[in-house]
């Protein structure tokens, strides 16, 4: 499962965010985006705008471990009855998001996520939403509604962190389209557009020879820095 | 008209059926490769079990291919076109089988289930490896543009033989006749 920590994804489409990407990108002389392309981009495209607001406003906790996790794409769960449902699901935290991040340094996230492991497991909620006919299922830009039904499908805990180096996540690829019986993918066009842009990627980083993790399986063992 | 010696009726229909799936598996790989759009996944879970049944089809020609013989080449055919006809020959028996274990082998070493139909599975015939799985995902594009080249040269020596040497080399693939020997 892969999940995503901003409220919605910032393009409809692979072209839109192909688009998105090249009005976007840095400008040699000053390293940030061109405004002089930007702005224009973001008024002929009011979605990503109104996307792009969404996922500067939200709300940034204190580390991974309050954090929440969207899937941002819609699925479709076949029910007992043999009637598929559009769902959303999210990993909700069971600790209360704390306020904004107070660590220093490049790692700190991680090394904070690693300390807490130590302490006590971490536990989130697995949250499915249904959406109604009215909500889209096409459109990762858009949010459903709040009011929408919402089933506790479980809890997963966390005991322990790994590194990269010999962890059992190294050299496998998420793939949105891989799916367990019971669930298939949405017309999102964004979904065959993971799947095949993580296929490509994946081939270009494992012909690659990777540098050591910054986080060393020693900090992991530790619980912090050495 | 000369008397021909004609493919054996499996070997015509294995040819002819296979020639169909080869061409149209390396359009929807070609196509599958460069989208990302909704296609993308039909293409792919048409992909895979043609893949599959053409791996076993290569398996029965191949099969065959050793327990009957081929027709002769005319004799009046240079040494070096023999060469030429055996050698492509050989090439293309290799890809058949080769494209469609790359691929099942590519998904091994990535660790992606290897779906044959809707949750029809096929096992992994290689260990989990990340650089097999990069090696393996270059060579069957790399594969499957040769295979794509040595077909253009095996058609051009087919219309060779059909439309210039007429010497029945074409008709002993073409024909529709289901003894092995007679006139066309």
């Amino acid at each position: 499962m892969g999940l995503n920590d901003i409220p919605v994804f910032i393009a409809r489409t692979p072209q839109e965010f192909h688009d998105l990407l090249l009005a976007t990108r840095p400008d040699p002389a000053t390293g940030r985006p061109d405004p002089a392309r930007v702005g224009p981009f973001m008024s002929t495209h009011p979605e990503v705008a109104g996307a792009v607001a969404l996922v500067s406003g939200r709300t940034i906790t204190s580390g991974f471990a309050d954090d929440t996790y969207l899937s941002l794409d819609t699925f479709r769960l076949l029910g007992m009855n043999g009637v598929s449902a559009p769902v959303r699901w999210a990993m909700v935290p069971v600790t209360p998001p704390r306020a904004a991040p107070s660590g220093t340094g490049p790692d700190y996230l991680f090394e904070d996520l690693i300390a807490a492991l130590h302490q006590a497991p971490l536990q989130w909620r697995l949250v499915i939403t249904t959406g109604e006919p009215s909500d889209p299922t096409s459109d990762p830009t858009r949010a459903w509604p709040a009011s929408r039904r919402r089933i506790d499908a479980g809890t997963l805990t966390l005991d322990r962190a790994e590194s990269e180096d010999n962890g059992p996540c190294t050299g496998i690829t998420y793939d949105p389209t891989v799916l367990p019986a019971g669930i298939t993918a949405s017309d999102d066009p964004i979904l065959p557009a993971r799947s095949a842009a993580y296929m490509r990627s994946f081939t270009l980083r494992s012909g690659e020879r990777k540098p050591a993790s910054a986080i060393t399986p020693a900090m992991v063992a530790t619980g912090g820095p050495s | 008209m000369n008397a021909v010696i004609r493919f054996s009726a499996l070997a015509r229909l294995l040819h002819w059926l296979m020639a169909a799936m080869i061409l149209a598996m390396l359009f929807v790989g070609v196509f599958m490769a460069a989208t990302e759009g909704a296609a993308y996944d039909t293409l792919l879970s048409l992909h895979r079990p043609t893949g599959i049944t053409i791996l076993a089809l290569a398996v029965i020609r191949l099969g065959n291919r050793f327990l009957v013989a081929p027709p002769p080449l005319p004799g009046t055919l240079p040494a070096i076109q023999r060469m030429a006809a055996k050698g492509s020959h050989i090439l293309l028996y290799a890809l058949m089988v080769a494209m469609p274990l790359t691929g099942w082998a590519m998904l091994s070493a990535g660790a992606y289930p290897v779906v044959f139909w809707g949750s029809v599975h096929l096992p992994p015939i290689l260990p989990h490896s990340p650089a097999l799985f990069a090696l393996l995902r270059h060579m069957h594009t790399w594969l499957g543009l040769t295979l794509f080249g040595v077909i253009v040269v095996h058609l051009g020596a087919a219309l060779l033989h059909a439309l210039v040497l007429r010497d029945g080399v074409f008709r002993a693939m073409a024909s529709l006749r289901p003894g092995r020997c007679g006139r066309d």
